[in-house]
């Protein structure tokens, strides 16, 4: 049984999957459950003493429903862990939802308390499988979630979602239908959300920098088309990099001077669209090359235009201009977004973090 | 800036001329310069816009309730300490104090205020968060119970949905494409398990094999 436990606990530790395709005894591969057992027994004195041939058929514990109470009894361990440490204390919760590979949709629960010691704690309470997205069956779902684990919402005294109007409506949305219950469970917009929205905003609000990520998206397009282009384009980024190496200019360690590529942003995607422009800058020859290669011998007409096009911007001190001044702004946004998702974050520093980042910009905007 | 130009060879424009638009016939130019054009129309718009969407997006950091949160703050010995605010921030929380507990909370902000202003201990702090932690290290969380209280209601706001975030990209990792046949309760489980690998690591295998055991009657006892 220890066993059993041992792998189970191995296996969840690294979110592998237990099961294999065909776990019959004369199976190549039996699934990692029963094959890291076998390993186990073949490695442990104490093991191999009891093997599994031995055992009586019916009692093995090896099957799919004993790997999953297995699971079921750790589970429900550490949650009995994290409600006697939360005990009668207040907390606040942090929900929002996405849809998981075979499109369902998923609500998941962290709570946020202040434990004895005075430290800030956010736990993953559960995730749970919604039929809809409106603001009753959530709220159904949580009360659902609260009872099983014997929770009360009228000791809730915070919410936090991101922005969507299901969830912060003024009158039916899950905000509100909570606030019903408890006046004092404030509600507080995720603060990295607004942050990215504002960006998107400048993004979509401002011509000149609406322009630039066009183009930047249009380029990463024409670049990335293929895996021939990204395969040339790694080569020649490759080979700066070495050339670089050679002459001192860069300096070597661990992690730098890694494999990179040009990275798409996306609106939702938080500090995308910062990387986007350091990648661009950073193999900003690199892609001029490629799009030289793919105007000499492109595949029709107008991708060469589409390539001529694009070099001539690339090449423009506008762009260039542009691109330097966007990465300084977003260099500060990134280390705020950096600075907001630390898990111990508190709010009264999140508005000073959010004071100094402005002031950096006035100051930016006096002195050059 | 100008060295990656270089670096590139991309002609640098004289910051003195005349800005040319493109597109539009040379009658018609404004007669700015390049520097004017790029410094002020491009660069401090930009940073403008993105300002202006802060303060946009941000509005709550002139909400009453945060207003009153800023006050707790421990930065440069508690400069920024208000009673009146600190205890209209009580009155947010109704259940938490009652009518004799607010007359009681202005005694202790006053007490409070003077004891940790002149401790050398707590004149370094900063954030909300270390002062909670430094009160119940020198038990001070004892002696001044309502305002740890309100602490502990301030921290207790949540900032970014990040843990949240976390929460699903644990998620692909655990239900991966080739893995979509999970069940709901057996993936809620597994995650369980895997996020919260701290507290799995300081369980002994003995809890989990009596729960296992209680579950339901086995044929076998362990």
């Amino acid at each position: 049984m220890n066993a059993s436990i041992e792998c189970a606990y191995f296996l969840l530790h690294q979110g592998l999957p237990f099961r294999g395709h065909d776990e019959c005894e004369c199976s190549s591969n039996q699934g990692n459950y029963l094959e890291l057992l076998h390993f186990l027994s073949r490695n442990n004195e104490a093991i191999k003493r009891v093997p599994f041939s031995e055992a009586p058929k019916h009692n093995k514990l090896t099957s799919p429903d004993i790997q999953k109470d297995i699971t079921q009894a750790a589970a429900e361990e550490i949650t009995n862990v994290i409600i006697k440490d939360l005990g009668d204390s207040l907390f606040s919760i942090l929900i929002d939802e996405s849809r998981d590979i075979s499109i369902k949709e998923q609500m998941a629960v962290v709570i946020r308390y202040v434990d004895n010691n005075g430290h800030i704690i956010e736990r993953f309470l559960g995730i749970q499988h919604v039929s809809d997205t409106t603001a009753s069956s959530l709220k159904a779902a949580i009360e659902a979630l609260f009872s099983k684990h014997g929770l009360s919402i009228s000791r809730l005294r915070g919410q936090g979602y991101d922005g969507a109007s299901n969830m912060r409506g003024e009158f039916n949305g899950l905000k509100a239908l909570i606030l019903n219950n408890n006046p004092s469970a404030y509600y507080v917009h995720c603060f990295a959300h607004r942050l990215q929205l504002t960006l998107v905003a400048v993004t979509k609000k401002h011509n000149e920098v609406g322009d630039v990520f066009n183009f930047i998206s249009s380029i990463i397009n024409i670049v990335g088309a293929s895996c021939k282009r990204m395969e040339v384009i790694r080569e020649k980024q490759y080979a700066r990099i070495i050339e670089g190496l050679e002459n001192g200019e860069i300096s070597s360690g661990r992690g730098l001077n890694q494999e990179t590529s040009l990275r798409r942003y996306s609106d939702t995607r938080w500090g995308s669209h910062y990387i986007t422009i350091i990648r661009l800058l950073a193999m900003f020859s690199s892609v001029l090359d490629v799009l030289e290669i793919i105007r000499e011998d492109g595949m029709n007409s107008e991708q060469r235009t589409k390539a001529v096009i694009l070099t001539g911007i690339m090449e423009s001190f506008n762009f260039v201009f542009m691109l330097h001044c966007l990465r300084r702004i977003l260099a500060v946004t990134n280390e705020l977004s950096q600075a907001l998702q630390i898990k111990d974050q508190d709010i009264e520093n999140a508005m000073s973090l959010l004071k100094t980042s402005k002031e950096r910009f006035k100051l930016m905007r006096e002195n050059d | 800036m100008s060295s990656f130009c270089i670096k590139h060879d991309i002609d640098i424009l004289n910051m003195d001329d005349e800005y040319k638009l493109r597109g539009r016939s040379r009658r018609k130019s404004q007669g700015i310069t390049n520097l004017h054009h790029f410094r002020y129309e491009l660069f401090n718009n930009i940073i403008d816009m993105q300002l202006t969407e802060l303060d946009d997006c941000f509005t709550e950091t002139s909400m009453e309730l945060l207003l009153c949160v800023a006050c707790l703050s421990p930065n440069d010995s508690f400069s920024t300490f208000n009673k009146e605010k600190l205890i209209r921030l009580a009155l947010f929380y109704p259940s938490e104090f009652s009518i004799v507990d607010l007359m009681v909370l202005g005694d202790q902000l006053d007490t409070y205020i003077i004891d940790l202003r002149g401790d050398d201990e707590f004149s370094s702090i900063e954030g909300i968060a270390s002062l909670a932690e430094k009160m119940v290290k020198t038990k001070k969380n004892l002696i001044f119970p309502l305002v740890y209280m309100l602490i502990k209601l301030s921290l207790l706001l949540p900032v970014a949905t990040a843990t949240v975030e976390r929460v699903f990209s644990a998620m692909h990792i655990v239900k991966s494409r080739l893995r979509n046949r999970m069940g709901d309760k057996w993936m809620n489980d597994s995650l369980v398990v895997y996020i919260e690998k701290d507290i799995f690591d300081k369980i002994d295998n003995e809890a989990i094999m009596k729960r296992f055991q209680n579950m339901k009657t086995r044929r076998k006892q362990l």
